[in-house]
């Protein structure tokens, strides 16, 4: 019987979750990177269905409030014969993830999946309009001088992402102990549009500059985490804003296509393999 | 098929998807429902039972218990932050926050973490109040009501990355104004204080322009407050006494006057590490900026290392871990 490797997409809502679980299905399926498909999985319909919008050339829609689907993927990895696995990824809508920092409400089911071999994937997508910036001086001084509200009901997307995390830390401190350090990706989904000249510099580099908060509760590595930032383009552009890139996709071999950006020594590095950062979840990569 | 159906019998929209009434679109007829999901998106938009949730810590502030597990696992500078009822300590706090989470303490701290991350976000924006005529006696073992405010301590963790890298635990007491003037009125008030013997450092806010407009009487309460801290709280003397002088964006960064009779009273009184800081915690002056003082404050609170006390100080609560480790102070000449 093969042990199954949990990794746990973390996101608010629009953050990518579903469309690269899609993507990731199709890697595995047309078996394009270490990750190979070992079978296919049971239930495949949720699966199927988003792998069709996305090689249709489209973005998968909003996951519904009330969307709860985990997949259960049956993985081989090409390099290590004998090696199989079933890769278990949920995915719900990012409402269920503003439920937990409002609510304080954790999935019991999800308490499951919590292993000593799981990883975790957080995604925050550039340049998204349901991201929420934080507050800054001005508006504070405005609302300290003046009593002018500072939006009172929306957090900060990056108060979210590190709630988020260390809640996640603390129910694996309850459950390993604290010496488990999971393995954690934090990815910058729709790396494609952040801004040409800003593609120059890293991930992390993008993180400082619009979510400072959590780019130092990186950095400053206490996290408990094995931590490592990604950008992340799916197909390689965007199909929604970008009708000529949408053709191009429709005419291309979709799982060909996409890329991960990782800071290196020397700069930025592009890596073909989409799948990166699932590698580096499940410890796959040093 | 199509995805309608429709209580008119006559109507055979579930076949043709053509409305007998001429709706269009056909979701306009008051008659028809939509029934099933076709398109690929629709599918994936299939719903789900709700999944069975467990609680997790609110986050609002920390109790006692609560403080003692995160402080088993390293140590922290329990900061005791006193002051009469608006005179900033929230301010203060919020102000302290702002500046981590905008990345303003960089590259001296970088933000580490915080279990009371939403209780600074709402605190920031003044939505977590004191219910007025109910206020809590004692700080909570546990807090675990995500409406009412607490009396409770905040916790913020930075990396100090100069002159050596090290993670501060810092723990603030959020406190009710009138624990401090009812400290000043009456003695047996002490009590739900004494945990501040452990305190790695107290700052008092006095507002400046209360230190200018109301100079004596200012002077008096401080005075006031300072003796019962030393003899019916029984602070330990050496403790970091921080003079906090706040509002200094309403008087410019000047130190009021009182401020060094302050100063001189504490003194008398036996305090042997007092200092005065000014701050601003919001500011529309750009002499005084917001945040002024407190990159200062953080440098007061972590002047000194940690080092062993020989014996815990006292074994009156659960928070006896806070009495393992404290600043050793220099005393003064």
């Amino acid at each position: 019987m093969s042990m199954s490797r949990n990794v746990i997409f973390v996101g608010g809502p629009g953050s990518g979750k579903s469309n690269y679980l899609f993507r990731t299905w199709i890697a595995i399926e047309r078996e394009t990177g270490l990750l190979v498909k070992d079978g296919l999985p049971p239930d495949l319909g949720y699966l199927h269905d988003g792998a069709t919008i996305l090689l249709d050339g489209r973005f998968a829609p909003h996951t519904s409030r009330d969307t709860r689907h985990t997949s259960s993927i049956p993985i081989a990895q090409r390099n290590l014969p004998g090696f199989t696995s079933t890769l278990v990824v949920p995915d719900a809508s990012g409402e269920l993830w503003l439920d937990l920092y409002r609510k304080r409400e954790w999935p019991l089911a999800w308490d499951e999946l919590i292993t000593e071999t799981c990883g975790l994937v957080l995604l925050v997508l550039a340049g998204s309009p349901h991201n929420v910036p934080a507050l800054d001086w001005v508006t504070c001084e405005r609302f300290y001088r003046d009593g002018v509200s500072p939006q009172p009901t929306d957090i900060p997307t990056q108060v979210l992402l590190v709630d988020w995390l260390q809640i996640l830390h603390s129910i694996a401190d309850r459950k390993l102990g604290r010496k488990c350090a999971p393995r954690l990706s934090v990815i910058v989904t729709a790396w494609d549009r952040v801004p040409t000249d800003r593609q120059r510099g890293s991930p992390q580099d993008y993180l400082e500059a619009e979510f400072p908060l959590l780019a130092q509760f990186i950095q400053a590595d206490a996290h408990g985490f094995c931590a490592k930032v990604f950008g992340l383009g799916i197909v390689g552009g965007d199909p929604e804003l970008d009708p000529e890139f949408r053709k191009h996709l429709q005419l291309s071999d979709p799982s060909t296509l996409g890329y991960v950006i990782t800071a290196s020594s020397t700069g930025v590095e592009r890596h073909a393999d989409v799948l990166e950062p699932i590698y580096w979840a499940l410890g796959l990569q040093a | 098929m199509s995805k309608y159906e429709c209580s008119n019998a006559d109507c055979t929209v579930a076949v043709t998807e053509k409305c007998v009434l001429s709706h269009v679109p056909i979701e306009a007829c008051p008659n028809v429902r939509v029934v099933g999901a076709k398109t690929t998106e629709d599918k994936l938009s299939q719903t789900s039972p709700a999944l069975p949730t467990t609680t997790v810590h609110h986050g609002n502030e920390l109790g006692w218990q609560q403080t003692s597990a995160l402080l088993a696992a390293q140590y922290g500078h329990l900061v005791g932050v006193l002051g009469a009822t608006g005179t900033g300590k929230t301010c203060l706090l919020s102000s302290l926050y702002l500046l981590a989470s905008c990345g303003d303490l960089r590259p001296s701290f970088l933000f580490a973490g915080s279990t009371t991350l939403p209780g600074f976000e709402s605190r920031l924006r003044l939505l977590r109040k004191w219910s007025g005529s109910h206020l809590p006696e004692q700080i909570v073992d546990h807090t675990i009501l995500s409406d009412d405010r607490q009396p409770g301590l905040l916790h913020l963790a930075l990396l100090q990355t100069t002159p050596i890298r090290i993670r501060r635990e810092l723990l603030f007491t959020d406190l009710p104004g009138e624990w401090t003037t009812d400290l000043v009125k009456r003695a047996d008030k002490a009590e739900r204080l004494r945990f501040l013997r452990r305190a790695d450092a107290l700052l008092i806010t006095l507002p400046a322009p209360h230190l200018i407009e109301s100079r004596n009487s200012q002077i008096l309460f401080g005075r006031m407050l300072l003796q019962r801290l030393r003899d019916e709280v029984g602070v330990d003397l050496t403790s970091p006494v921080v003079l906090t002088i706040t509002r200094c964006d309403k008087t410019g960064a000047t130190v009021p006057p009182a401020t060094y009779q302050l100063v001189e009273a504490a003194h008398q009184l036996g305090f042997l590490n007092v200092s005065h800081l000014p701050v601003a915690a919001f500011s529309g002056r750009s002499d005084v900026p917001s945040g002024t003082g407190l990159a200062s404050l953080l440098d007061t609170l972590f002047q000194a290392r940690a080092q062993p006390l020989p014996e815990a100080v006292s074994a009156l609560d659960d928070s006896r871990m806070f009495a393992r480790y404290r600043f050793p102070q220099d005393a003064r000449p």
